[in-house]
């Protein structure tokens, strides 16, 4: 489907403008480096790693303190988890300029105190690496929390009765272990920073970024097809390294641990001399955070920031304003249609996503066929493309017979089902390997046929899988720009395209105020699926013969 | 196997008074006075939960003792960490360090103990060598099948040169033929090196072959202290009796005492044991399945329940007025039907008294 895209639309040009476009100087310019502008590859490119490398180190800090230190508000921390999936990503962004932008508070402090002329510093890199490390820490977070609370405590108490200090075992054992949490940190954040559109969008100034080029090359004024078909190439190419690279980083050591039977461990604490800043790292970038969601929150009730600081609830009046007539309710605040459109397109999709991954799930761990690692692989990856190529190939892909679905909100859903099934195929292959394929044999072997065995016996034990697929994929739907904003129409757009164009027209209060809301809706959303799905009990024996020491 | 370049320096380790609790409540080791000779090769033996590990623990230094002192050799190590500790560990999932070849895992401990590299390669070489693994040095801990593993892991340990080497449930990764060589290869290594070894299992056969001396535990204290044979043949009390190999236990009257013997009486038959210092009155004693005798002219009456042909020998259940018992006897060759009226008896040296 892809390549089909660009294989169609590259067919119109001759292989000469195809080199000319790809050469371009906006993409490859060196030119930063003796002071005029770099090409929007390069930028991308060094932005990536940079916001890699930081929200590594950012996650594996907070890993370390929840799991290895007397840190008592761990709970607090781990709340930080939910974040970034609730959160759509170009609000970090906007909460920074209300803090740090022309008129944000902290400028506008810092101004009075040393009577300096208040600058535009935050446009540009800084505040698109500072938006993105916030957005994308958690995330890292998440990943290395498994990692490091997965590597063995025995492993930790062997080194240390092999005569190993605390520092040397962690040094020389824990780390080498959480190498593949690291990397795959390293690798979310370097795609997940490749394929953000929403910051660089707000924050970017004349910081070029791969996303946002594509973005204007197709609605812009240039119309360019081909050239976001290249940049969109090259953007793959780049994330495609990303993945190889992490696979030959990693090669081909075994880091499991061999037997995975008895361990009852502890693990042992961080050495004193890495605790310390460690603590000091996470607390610092923690409260920096909160701070950062609490000017969203308090952004969404000021008259005008930085000119008018009253508090108001205007902007929630104009986006969300209902009026009672005679024939019933009225929406007549200015969100309502983008956001009813997205809560029904997010509502049809996410069933659909869950249904479809549970189903390659059960697929690739129950039945063989030929080609089935291709498959996996295949839909493994579409996570690691970035939203805005798979916008620009629907599109390309799309607006011409036989499927002509461009502008419509069946393309939506279509993008969100094939976006967001690799979690649901993730979750489901991850709890479906752990039911033992003799559960199934049983209740075959008990008269139940093979839909039955699904539906009565692996439905139910997979509820929390679904559950995972379900919130996913429904908050994704709700949150996503990247893609979506290629697919959009006047007939069918979304929240998170509509609060773009609030803040390119700098209407700040409304966007801010809409966004928060959505926030909102999205905790309610997780929250009542939570409650609808329930939670599985599924009692197992303690292992025979291990004790297990507190 | 014996040409060992390996050397030992091994020491006794006392308890006195060690106890250990789990935040405010959970007492997992109360109140233990232990103390493992040098050079002997002692068990810790229990259930589930019976405080064997956290005691294994405690001695490595990855727990510390809530109160009481810790002694190897002549020294307090109470409050020292595992790191300080002159002891290695060989845990129950071997916890080899999967990233690092099986040299460089052996080689491990001995880099941190101030040995230069080609010392330690050689070192490490050696171990590899007693344990049988010479020739596996570059292979990765996920390349080895379980009982290759768990040598590695012991190599690992030994090199050391610990004064005291603790197992931690080390067969029970292993598969059920393996487990009677790795024990007999890791007595074998303790006795020609000397080394003194605290093992903990749950297993009482395993016990029983491997071990100098058993600590029987149970709720987070010493149920018995003994040589296998003192603890299979004079059982302090029920626990330990049902614990170590099996034991009918059956009601008693002590009828008659004459100095250290004793003469008890069931339902008319009468035998003659060492008193262990009960006093006249109802009592109970012990009975191993072997040593019930089936079939002889006096006895006890009784119906034999069940009979179970399982090849080397036939297993019996029999009940009566006493309730129920398990016996085994050597004859396959006649055996009795259920249903049979049989009289039992025991034998001399069979049936002991239980002090509680």
């Amino acid at each position: 489907m892809l390549f089909a895209a660009f294989v169609t639309e590259d067919g119109a040009y001759s292989i000469a403008v195809f080199f000319s476009k790809f050469f371009d100087d906006r993409l490859w310019g060196l030119g930063c480096f003796w002071g005029a502008k770099c090409g929007a590859a390069w930028n991308s490119l060094f932005l990536a790693i940079l916001v890699s490398f930081i929200t590594t180190g950012l996650g594996l800090s907070f890993a370390l303190v929840v799991t290895r230190s007397g840190f008592r508000q761990k709970r607090a921390l781990r709340a930080l988890t939910v974040l970034p999936i609730i959160t759509p990503p170009f609000v970090i962004g906007l909460a920074l300029i209300l803090l740090f932008g022309l008129s944000g508070s902290v400028t506008q402090f810092f101004a009075e105190l040393f009577g300096t002329q208040p600058t535009r510093w935050l446009y540009g890199m800084p505040g698109v690496l500072i938006a993105q490390t916030l957005a994308f820490t958690p995330i890292a977070f998440l990943v290395l929390i498994g990692v490091v609370e997965g590597v063995s405590p025995s492993m930790e108490e062997a080194a240390q009765t092999l005569r190993a200090s605390r520092w040397q075992t962690f040094k020389t054992v824990s780390l080498p272990l959480m190498r593949p949490g690291l990397a795959n940190a390293f690798l979310l954040g370097f795609i997940e920073s490749m394929a953000d559109f929403g910051n660089p969008l707000v924050l970017g100034g004349n910081f070029d970024v791969l996303s946002t080029e594509i973005f204007f090359a197709i609605v812009g004024t240039q119309y360019d097809q081909g050239r976001a078909a290249v940049l969109a190439m090259v953007l793959l190419f780049f994330t495609l390294s990303a993945f190889y690279a992490q696979r030959a980083w990693l090669g081909k050591k075994s880091y499991t641990t061999v037997t995975g039977k008895g361990d009852a461990g502890v693990h042992p604490l961080m050495p004193t001399g890495l605790s310390i800043p460690v603590l000091a790292i996470a607390l610092g970038w923690a409260l920096f955070t909160i701070v950062v969601y609490a000017m969203i929150v308090y952004g969404s009730v000021v008259e005008l920031w930085g000119v008018n600081n009253s508090l108001t609830f205007k902007h929630y009046v104009t986006a969300f304003s209902v009026r009672f007539e005679e024939e019933g309710i009225r929406w007549t605040g200015a969100a309502w249609d983008s956001f009813w459109t997205t809560i029904t397109i997010a509502a049809i999709a996410a069933p659909l996503t869950a249904a479809v991954g549970l189903v390659t799930a059960y697929l690739l761990t129950r039945q063989s066929f030929a080609g089935k690692n291709a498959f996996e692989f295949g839909t493994m990856l579409s996570f690691a493309i970035p939203g805005t190529v798979i916008g620009v190939s629907y599109i390309l892909a799309f607006n011409v017979p036989p499927i002509e679905i461009t502008g419509t909100g069946v393309i939506l859903v279509v993008s969100f089902i094939f976006r967001n099934m690799p979690v649901g195929v993730r979750a489901g292959i991850a709890s479906m390997s752990q039911l033992d394929r003799s559960l199934d044999e049983s209740s075959l072997t008990l008269g139940a046929n093979s839909w039955q065995t699904f539906r009565r016996v692996i439905l139910p034990l997979l509820r929390p899988a679904i559950l995972a697929a379900l919130v996913y994929s429904f908050v994704r739907a709700m949150t996503a720009i990247s893609a979506v904003i290629f697919l959009v129409s006047a007939e069918y757009d979304m929240a998170t395209s509509y609060i773009i164009g609030r803040v390119e027209n700098n209407d700040y209060g409304l966007a801010i105020a809409y966004s928060t809301t959505l926030i909102f809706v999205m905790l309610s959303a997780v929250g009542l699926l939570q409650l609808l799905v329930g939670r599985v009990q599924i009692g197992r024996r303690t292992q025979h013969g291990t004790e297990n020491s507190p | 196997m014996t040409d060992a370049k390996i050397g030992s320096k091994a020491a006794p380790v006392r308890f006195e008074n060690v106890s250990k609790v789990f935040g405010k409540e959970v007492v997992a080791v109360d109140n233990i006075n232990l103390h493992v000779e040098a050079g002997k090769l002692v068990t810790l033996l229990g259930p589930s939960g019976c405080g064997k590990t956290t005691t294994l623990r405690m001695i490595a230094g990855l727990e510390m003792a809530s109160s009481g002192a810790i002694l190897i050799g002549d020294r307090d190590v109470t409050k020292l960490p595992a790191t300080d500790r002159d002891v290695s560990m060989v845990f129950q999932s071997y916890a080899l360090f999967p990233h690092m070849s099986v040299l460089e895992n052996v080689m491990y401990g001995l880099t941190f103990s101030g040995f230069g590299k080609d010392e330690a390669r050689s070192r490490a070489l050696d171990g590899l060598e007693l344990v049988g693994l010479k020739g596996f040095d570059n292979r990765l801990p996920s390349e080895l099948s379980g009982g290759q593993q768990q040598r590695v892991a012991v190599a690992r340990a030994l090199v050391l040169e610990p004064q005291v080497l603790l197992f931690d449930e080390p067969l029970s990764n292993l598969d059920a033929k393996l487990r009677r060589q790795v024990r007999e290869d890791i007595r074998a290594i303790q006795q020609d090196l000397g080394l003194t070894v605290v093992y903990v299992t749950h297993d009482q056969e395993e016990a029983l072959a491997v071990s100098d001396e058993i600590v029987v535990m149970r709720n987070a204290a010493i149920a018995q202290i003994g040589t296998p044979r003192q603890l299979y043949d004079a059982p302090n009390d029920r626990f330990v009796a049902d614990f170590i190999g099996e034991a009918n236990l059956l009601t008693c009257q002590i009828a008659e005492l004459e100095g250290d013997t004793a003469i008890i009486e069931i339902e008319g038959y009468r035998h003659t044991l060492p008193s262990r210092g009960l006093p006249k009155g109802p009592a109970t004693i012990a009975v191993r399945p072997s040593r019930l005798v089936i079939g002889s002219d006096q006895g006890i009456a009784a119906t034999v329940a069940k009979a179970t042909y399982v090849g080397v020998r036939m297993e019996y259940t029999l009940t009566g007025a006493f309730g129920q018992v398990f016996a085994v006897h050597d004859d396959v060759d006649s055996p009795l039907k259920p249903g049979a009226e049989v009289r039992m008896s025991f034998t001399d040296k069979g049936p002991v008294l239980l002090p509680k």
